[in-house]
């Protein structure tokens, strides 16, 4: 109880940790790049 | 007032400490960049990419385990279990990062490729003083030591950028390949973020660096799988390039040095001043190209002058960034932001500020290396030397004279640092 307890909190402070989704946003970008310029090199 | 982040160890021996590794991590991380050369080869990027990360993994594994054993490493990733989340993102961002370098090599070429993926030392210094309070309480000198090398780093991106209309490099490829760079670029200097945020909540990179492989070798798996056409086809592309894996998995085994000792600069000195010393990377990887592979032989010479000027102004301006030294009044934000980690996370403070401070309270704890870990390295070193057996050298123009003579400077930064690090902080 006290671990489920601990682990929610924990996922809830990454959850609202700018430092998550600013290196998530910045993965899904290169990705699109990715896709953009291996499509453009065929 | 937040505590100091240092204080066991002096900030001048941290400082050195921070910026030896860097200089170490452009020497091997350069070093790691010369295998994908191969690429001229006709070999997919995705190929070469995947191939890279998997010679990565099997390294990773053998120098964490070599040094501190696995209890250690999953003690201490224990310690902050939300971090795993991190490593897993920084791995991933890597995988993305790496793949966009061999698009942008094959493009544009490896002398003009560097410098522009190279711009992730801004990036990681504008994400360092908004995220993590890096120049907070900087005085004047040090913003204009920084702002200078920040302009001096645009300028010769741009110069380079120029170059590749003069080397015959159509304009939609040139195209692709600086979007490919940028890309790379800014997935670098963002792979930083959490980097920092591990050492700054008292994670030894070893063991970052071991959850961080897992996120690399499954986000590349997945690229490779999804753009090669499934896994069969995969699997069959590399077993294809198997003459040359060898090669490729020492390039991924160079990078494991690099990045380890860059993890140690991001540690003792802050990414905004450990980015632009590994950095340096760019003068061993146009060392490499220049004088092992004699890839500039067809260039003009105003051509190669403003190549070579370009690089000395980016290093310039990254030796600008890295001489701008944290104040008292900055450590003192950097110690905020430690207890704002403390706070958020429930981290053990004390333990936190030790190991920041260069101690190892958890190798007080008594972990030791178990009969696995042996297994572990025996097992990363018997792949490669099999490998070793199926290499084909390639067929293209290698010096051995400097193979060897920058092979020889690799090895001595490595021991010189690595004493260094294991006097003064034990590997923490």
């Amino acid at each position: 109880m006290e671990n489920d307890k601990k682990d929610h909190s924990v996922t809830k402070a990454i959850l609202t940790d700018i430092q998550f989704w600013i290196p998530v946003v910045v993965l899904v970008l290169g990705i699109v790049i990715l896709f953009y310029v291996s499509t453009g090199a065929k | 007032m937040a505590e100091k982040a240092f204080q066991q160890t002096s900030p001048r021996t941290l400082h050195v400490i921070g910026v030896t590794s860097g200089i170490a991590a452009g020497v091997w991380l350069g070093s790691a960049a010369a295998p994908n050369q191969l690429v001229t080869l006709n070999i997919s990027p995705f190929v070469i990419s995947v191939a890279m990360v998997i010679g990565v993994f099997v390294a990773r594994w053998t120098v964490p385990t070599l040094l501190k054993g696995t209890t250690y490493i999953i003690a201490d990733l224990n310690k902050a279990r939300h971090l795993i989340v991190w490593a897993l993102l920084a791995g991933a961002l890597w995988g993305v990062a790496n793949t966009l370098t061999v698009y942008a090599i094959k493009d544009v070429g490896l002398a003009i490729a560097f410098p522009i993926w190279n711009s992730n030392c801004v990036v990681g210094l504008v994400w360092g003083c908004l995220l993590f309070n890096e120049l907070k309480g900087a005085d004047f000198r040090q913003w204009i030591k920084v702002g200078g090398g920040i302009a001096a780093i645009i300028v010769a991106m741009i110069m380079l950028a120029i170059v590749t209309t003069k080397t015959g490099v159509t304009s939609g490829a040139a195209f692709r390949g600086i979007l490919a760079a940028l890309g790379a670029g800014l997935l670098w200097g963002t792979m930083y973020i959490p980097y920092r945020k591990a050492y700054l909540s008292g994670m030894n990179p070893l063991s970052f660096v071991t959850a961080f492989t897992i996120g690399e070798v499954c986000v590349v798996l997945v690229l490779g799988t999804v753009f090669l056409g499934g896994i069969a086809s995969l699997k069959h592309h590399i077993m294809e390039a198997k003459a040359i894996l060898f090669w490729v998995f020492m390039g991924g085994f160079f990078w494991v040095i690099g990045d380890l000792f860059q993890q140690f600069a991001a540690k003792y000195i802050g990414i905004g001043r450990g980015i632009p010393l590994a950095n340096t990377n760019q003068l061993w990887g146009l060392a490499w190209a220049a004088l092992v592979y004699q890839i500039f032989d067809h260039l003009g010479t105003g051509a190669i002058a403003t190549i070579i000027t370009g690089c000395l102004i980016m290093l310039a301006g990254a030796g600008l960034i890295a001489g701008a030294e944290a104040s008292d009044e900055e450590q003192d934000r950097w110690g905020e932001t430690i207890e704002k980690e403390c706070e958020r996370y429930g981290l053990d403070r004390d333990f936190v500020f030790k190991t920041v401070a260069g101690e190892d309270p958890l190798a007080k704890e008594g972990y030791k290396h178990e009969w696995w870990d042996g297994l572990i390295v025996v097992t990363a070193t018997g792949i490669f030397v099999g490998l070793a057996f199926t290499a084909h050298i390639p067929p293209m123009t290698i010096n051995y004279f400097w193979l060897s003579l920058l092979s020889a400077c690799a090895l001595v930064s490595v021991v010189i640092v690595g004493w260094l690090l294991h006097k003064h902080t034990g590997f923490s």
